[in-house]
């Protein structure tokens, strides 16, 4: 189990950014994600 | 937007397909509101969240061994909606990336974009009509 949160964030063009972060929601599940956009 | 993967770690005896399940689930409460009226409860999957479902399904399901049985589901909850944001090809991104930060072997990552275009005019990730 991750211990800490890892973000990730890329710019999708027309000031459009998405980030992508895992390790700190739903952390029993084999993988998990959340997408703010 | 929320996506989980849970696998179970050995196939069911006698397993002969591949058990995956995808769904794709709007909350009310993504949009500021709670089910009210007749309906009190978010029950089964409207049109929408079925088809979108389906998109990140027939997406994912080439992408896993060809001999993994193991029963494996996806859950992609939108938790906040954007009035100038599609879900859809962010929910596909994400359902992506939980399987490649989890164990579940899949051959690759994938990505999707929604695009519009006409003659004189195209882009990508267009905002709901």
């Amino acid at each position: 189990m991750l211990s800490q949160p890892i973000s990730v964030s890329f710019d999708l063009g027309g000031g459009r950014d998405v980030t992508i972060e895992t390790g700190k929601l739903a952390r029993q599940a084999d993988g998990a994600v959340t997408a703010p956009g | 937007m929320l996506a989980t993967v849970v696998a179970n770690k050995e196939p069911k005896p006698g397993q002969s397909f591949f058990p995956l399940s995808v769904d794709y689930m709007e909350k009310f409460s993504s949009a500021g509101r709670i089910p009210g009226s007749f309906f009190k409860r978010e029950g089964r999957l409207n049109d929408y969240e079925v088809l979108v479902s389906r998109l990140i399904d027939r997406a994912l399901r080439p992408l896993f061994p060809e001999d993994y049985y193991c029963e494996v589901q996806v859950i992609i909850t939108l938790i906040s909606s954007d009035s100038e944001v599609m879900p859809d090809a962010l929910a596909c991104l994400a359902a992506s990336a939980a399987l490649a930060v989890s164990d579940i072997p899949i051959k690759e990552i994938i990505s999707r974009s929604s695009c519009l275009g006409s003659r004189n005019f195209s882009k990508s990730f267009p905002c709901p009509i």
